[in-house]
């Protein structure tokens, strides 16, 4: 038996492994790991299946021709194809015309690596990840507030709160097992669900507030507001270690509760309850996720929460803080290491200082490192458009079923030179679309660590033989890096632990450092280590920041940050009346589902077909009932799905899950205009009855 | 030679080195570390008059499902297959909005009526503990305990060709730990408990497990739902459970049909004039039901064991009538004898009702006895009608063909073609027409070829204009019947 954290989502459960044989066989949840206590979300339970699945790539493919067929083809060959028509694209487009976008779902050394070739070694100046779409927003909101990426928490908190505000956030779905951490909380807490939805979580709260979509700004200044005016402000924590309170008291006076009822449909009594129940806790911690993230102005909103807990002092101190759930399992492995947005560890690219450093930790030529930030995932795809992207690698992530727009994108991507994909499925839509795709190993089939949400390294292990030909992530990079011919560039990078090694390098002196971890053996050893593990330290096994009340600014202050709310980028209208919402359809599915689809039993736990929540009076309406077939029509698209009749959502809003393949083709591109994070839970749709047409009858 | 990188890539991906894993230096985390999860079920065994039984909360039964994922897996389950399932109940008003998920598995009755209803005893419920357990190597996969169990809870596994069910993982209880489900609920939201089975017998009329769910008088279900807060009222369940789909039911509906018209030509042919080509040919036609019912089972070779459940088993004592009628009719037959015929028909026609009571006491709405008795009573009238008619009856044999159709017809269009709510599912009524409509113009044929024919093609194709309306009509009984069971989920 061996035990190594899941990979699906954030949260970071152990798992225990039962090997027979050399291979594994079956797995339960690692009773003794601080993250999950012995238990798992069902897709934990059913990590190893979407191994098993009988559509694995197990060699690499190339298409001959676009809308021939994709062949299979052996490795040398596929890094040849790949390695000259990237050459040859940036021989003409210049080198930047290659980009890549990377995941949340291997390991940080792969995304190391991969960041470091692409950039360092191949040349290329542009490359981003699917965190874009699930923590862009947490991250900028953390670096401009507390001067670094660091979410200040540990999942102790959870139980340590006497009031815990769940905003835009569904744990009941979408993190099970931090649920499971609020019910042990015995300090019988107050539980606050902001969400315009009655999601389970808001169902099991003890305070849920409905606002208006996308109202978020308003009400977070609002109930500033109250606090401030009733001098509900912890002053010696503002006046020691904050900045720029009284610009920010100053901007939250205009938001009054009359103001603030009106745009977000909350009566003035609900907004002073609200304000009262935070007012009164002693120990506030404050957790958002998507609701928060996706949005038009998410990094403000996401700020206005990181405001209200400096201003009442809940931060630093147990059952507090302003806590940003992570999304995929190794989200946080990308902020740190992906070499994306950040240089390595958490710098700049602009900054010369960091590139010399760089350098000679790698012991690389500073000029190798560019001198630009990346462009995001939207830019880079609007790239595409312009003419200034002409090849893309896409690793571990299903552009094609997950971007905003969808059939902007799938159009896009066909006018690519050169489109490579690496993933586990060659059946992804993304894969689909491919000229090349590498087979990948996946999860459980190699080595690595990932960083959950309470920034604890974690190990995966290779604990199941990959089929065929796939290989692990780090070793297609170590492949294409030699097919390159930087392969030298490389040479210490021999395996993850060398790299870890190297990450470790990287991190000192930062607040990641992570110098003090003795190797992969000493993070099972203390089940998973938090950053930061800095040489020497003691090294509890929860741990948080911010205790002293200093932050990573260079004035140890942390910074009071707001802005005036701006309006959706798509109002509803005659035509399309309603607000489509989307969001986690169910704990057994995950994103595009091209893993959790591969299970039989988690199949039976979400319905087989697309789904859309309607209001019963707009159902009513429409003459709509549950389960007949109706359309969902946005401005860029239409899918079909069934009606779900359901008081749980509010009428003028419609929700629909996002592991559908239909469902981004219906959803608006607008973005945060700091983070660049799409707003996928805001566009205007229509719903009509599917007349005369049973699909499924 | 040295290995090229790719070849070292490719041994190193097949070289699995899984880490014997470390002990864990912190017990920062304060969790039951006997892996047992005993705080989750009772300290000791129940005694004369308990039982266990499972207790959920419903404040904390949030939807994850983590507890039909961990069944499968701990149990080493079927793909897909799990004996928890959680459903979704949903209500209350638009400033109230409601809903609550529901996990249910078996509820390990007082009076089980899978128990009850089995007809070869493949089940046991224990003495001891009140376990409901299943016993596979016993079962021939008639599935008819997935009709009698109001709740849907034993499943017919068609790979296996068996019914399998919750046992309560009795195997993990007897040694002191939690079964699966109750030890991977992140919430702690199942557990076991003991209960005072007399008691709980006493509570149930009137009540439901939660709501939607079937009337707890059925079966007496131990499991207990609790909330602090309450339900409101009206919920309705997001989406059915199985919905019967379970096994093709074709076999059984020619199994009824056949052995209904036999029985009953066996009779009619005494009453209008005994002829021995009747009595042949209704023994042709019983024989061939009897044979063809066989098909109906996931283990045909078990089917011996059918009648050690006749002190209980509906079921049981359907075979052991008809096959006793079938066992007489052809020694009338070889006999001649007009006395045996007669014992052979009552024989048959205690068969027929032996049927109609084993879908009567499922207590499905559909299947309650002013809609089965009659119908199994006119199948072996028109049917042994048509039968004597076609084989010679002559003119007699045709009037109560006649006759017997036009009641039959007017008693079913009472509630084919009438709306009733609460009466009559809707389900029944919903794709009616098509089939409604062919199995009266058969009828109707049927009767006007009676009216006109004393024997040959004419009463041929009467015949077989009552057998195809008999079929149509049987074959509604079962997918048109009505499903009850716990709420189910978003379908």
């Amino acid at each position: 038996m061996t035990s190594m954290v899941c990979g699906f989502c954030s949260v970071g459960c152990s798992l225990d492994v039962n090997i027979k044989d050399g291979a594994a066989v079956s797995l339960t949840p690692t009773r003794d790991y601080p993250v999950n206590l012995g238990m798992a979300c069902p897709k934990g339970w059913e990590a190893l299946t979407p191994l098993r699945a009988p559509d694995r790539a197990v060699s690499p493919l190339l298409r001959p021709e676009r809308g021939q067929p994709l062949a299979p083809a052996d490795w040398p060959t596929a890094l040849d194809a790949m390695v000259s028509r990237f050459k040859a694209v940036q021989a003409t487009h210049g080198p930047e015309a290659v980009a890549f976008l990377s995941t949340g779902q291997i390991a940080s050394e792969e995304m190391a690596l991969l960041g470091a070739l692409a950039k360092f070694g191949m040349g290329m100046v542009h490359g981003d990840g699917n965190t874009r779409q699930c923590m862009a927003t947490a991250v900028v909101a953390y670096k401009e507030s507390f001067g670094f990426d660091a979410p200040p928490y540990t999942y102790a908190d959870l139980e340590e709160s006497d009031v815990i505000v769940l905003w835009g956030a569904n744990p009941c779905i979408a993190h099970p097992i931090l649920w499971e951490r609020i019910l042990r909380n015995s300090h019988h807490p107050e539980i606050l669900v902001v969400d315009p939805r009655v999601t389970e979580t808001a169902a099991a709260a003890t305070q849920h507030y409905p606002l208006l979509p996308k109202s978020d700004l308003t009400l977070l200044y609002g109930l500033a507001h109250l606090l401030i005016a009733w001098g509900a402000v912890d002053k010696d924590f503002v006046d020691a270690s904050t900045e720029g309170f009284d610009g920010y008291a100053a901007h939250v006076e205009a938001f009054t509760p009359e103001r603030v009822s009106a745009a977000t449909g909350l009566p003035v009594d609900a907004l002073e309850l609200m304000a009262d129940t935070i007012a009164s806790g002693k120990r506030v911690s404050f957790w958002w996720t998507m609701g928060v993230n996706q949005s038009h102005e998410g990094v403000r909103v996401a700020q206005a929460i990181i405001d209200l807990a400096l201003l009442t002092g809940n931060i630093g101190r147990p059952g507090t803080g302003a806590n940003s759930i992570t999304g995929q399992c190794n989200a946080m492995g990308s902020r740190l290491w992906s070499n994306t947005t950040n240089l390595l560890g958490g710098r700049a690219f602009t900054d010369p200082a960091a590139r010399a450093d760089v350098a000679e930790i790698l012991n690389i030529d500073v000029s190798q490192i560019p001198d630009r930030m990346s462009m995001a995932y939207d830019q880079i795809v609007e790239g595409i458009r312009e003419g200034t992207i002409k090849a893309l690698w896409v690793v571990a992530t299903n552009s094609a079923h997950s971007w905003i727009n969808q059939r902007d994108l799938v159009d896009l991507f066909g006018r690519l030179d050169v489109l490579v994909v690496q993933d586990l499925y060659p059946t992804t839509e993304t894969a689909q679309l491919a000229d090349i795709v590498l087979p990948a190993a996946g999860w459980g089939e190699k080595e690595g660590t990932f960083i959950n949400s309470e920034r604890r390294y974690g190990r995966i292990k290779r604990v199941v033989r990959a089929p065929g030909q796939a290989l692990a992530d780090f070793s297609i990079f170590k492949l294409v890096a030699d097919a390159w011919g930087c392969g030298d560039m490389f040479e210490e990078w021999s395996s993850p632990e060398a790299t870890f090694g190297i990450l470790q390098r990287l991190s000192a002196g930062r607040p990641c450092d992570i110098t003090g971890i003795e190797g992969y053996e000493e993070i099972d050893e203390l089940g998973g280590v938090q950053w930061p593990a800095v040489a020497g330290a003691t090294r509890d096994i929860e741990r948080r920041l911010f205790s002293d009340g200093r932050f990573f600014h260079a004035d140890g202050r942390a910074r009071f940050v707001w802005e005036e709310p701006r309006a959706v980028a798509e109002p509803t209208s005659a035509e399309f009346p309603f607000i489509l919402l989307t969001g986690r359809g169910s704990s057994s599915q995950w994103h595009t589902q091209t893993r959790t689809s591969k299970s039989a039993i988690l199949r039976t736990l979400y319905p087989e077909h697309a789904y859309v929540e309607l209001a019963p009076a707009d159902a009513s309406v429409l003459g709509v009932t549950t389960d007949e077939w109706v359309l969902v029509l946005s401005a860029r698209g239409e899918m079909e799905a069934r009606a779900y009749v359901t008081p749980t959502v509010a009428a003028g809003q419609v929700f629909v899950p996002m592991h559908y393949a239909g469902t981004n083709r219906l959803t608006m591109p607008s973005f945060d205009p700091y983070s660049r994070q799409p707003s996928y839970k805001s566009a205007a749709v229509a719903v009509r009855r599917i007349v005369g047409s049973h699909r499924y009858s | 030679m040295t290995a090229t990188p790719l070849e070292r890539y490719l041994a190193e991906q097949a070289d699995l080195t899984p880490v014997e894993r470390f002990s864990l230096v912190s017990d920062a985390c304060a969790v039951d570390d006997t892996g047992t999860w005993q705080d989750r079920i009772p300290l000791t065994a129940p005694a004369a008059g308990e039982q266990y039984a499972f207790d959920v909360n419903l404040d904390t039964c949030t939807g994850c499902k983590a507890c039909v994922t961990a069944c499968h897996n701990l149990n080493g389950l079927d793909e897909g297959e799990s004996y928890r399932t959680v459903g979704l109940l949903k209500g209350g008003t638009a400033t109230q909005p409601f809903q609550q998920t529901v996990t249910t598995a078996c509820h390990h009755c007082v009076d089980p009526a899978c128990l009850n209803g089995c007809p070869t005893n493949a089940y046991e419920k224990d003495v001891f503990n009140g376990i409901v357990a299943h016993i596979e190597g016993r079962c021939l996969g008639c599935g008819y305990c997935t009709w009698t169990c109001p709740y849907e809870v034993p499943r017919f596994n068609s790979a296996r060709g068996v019914v399998r069910k919750c046992d309560m993982c009795r195997d993990r209880l007897a040694v002191g730990e939690a079964p699966a489900c109750v030890s991977a609920c992140p919430n702690g939201a199942i557990r076991i408990s003991v209960v005072d089975t007399a008691a709980l017998a006493g509570q149930v009329r009137g009540q439901t497990l939660v709501p939607t769910a079937p009337p707890s008088d059925i079966t007496s279900p131990t499991t207990t739902y609790h909330s602090d807060f309450g339900l409101p009222d009206g919920l309705t369940a997001a989406g059915a459970t199985l919905g019967g789909h379970s096994q093709s039911h074709d076999p059984l509906v020619a199994m009824l049909v056949l052995t209904q018209a036999s029985a009953g030509a066996l009779a009619l042919d005494l009453a209008v004039g005994h002829r021995r080509s009747t009595a042949a040919v209704a023994v042709a036609v019983a024989l061939v039901g009897l044979a063809i019912s066989i098909f109906h089972l996931g283990h045909p070779e078990r089917a011996w064991r059918a009648l050690a459940g006749l002190r209980h088993s509906w079921l049981s004592r359907e075979v052991g009538a008809l096959g006793l009628f079938g066992a007489l009719a052809v020694l009338a037959l070889v006999t001649d004898s007009v006395a045996l015929q007669a014992v052979a028909a009552a024989t048959g026609l205690a068969g027929v009702g032996c049927s109609a009571m084993l879908y009567v006491v499922t207590r499905r709405p559909s299947w309650r006895a002013a809609h089965t008795l009659p119908r199994f009573a006119f199948g072996s009238l028109v049917g042994g009608a048509a039968l004597t008619l076609a084989a010679g009856g002559g003119r007699a044999a045709g009037l109560i063909l006649v006759v017997g159709m036009a009641a039959k017809l007017s008693w079913e269009a009472r509630f084919v073609w009438r709306r009733a709510p609460g009466q009559v599912p809707e389900r029944w009524l919903g794709p009616v027409p098509a089939h409604g409509l062919a199995r009266f113009l058969l009828g109707v044929s049927a009767t006007f070829l009676a009216l006109n024919a004393t024997g040959g093609p004419g009463a041929g194709l009467a015949l077989v204009a009552v057998m195809a309306g008999e079929l149509i009509e049987r074959s509604r009984f079962f997918s048109a019947a009505s499903w009850t069971g716990m709420p189910g989920p978003k379908s």
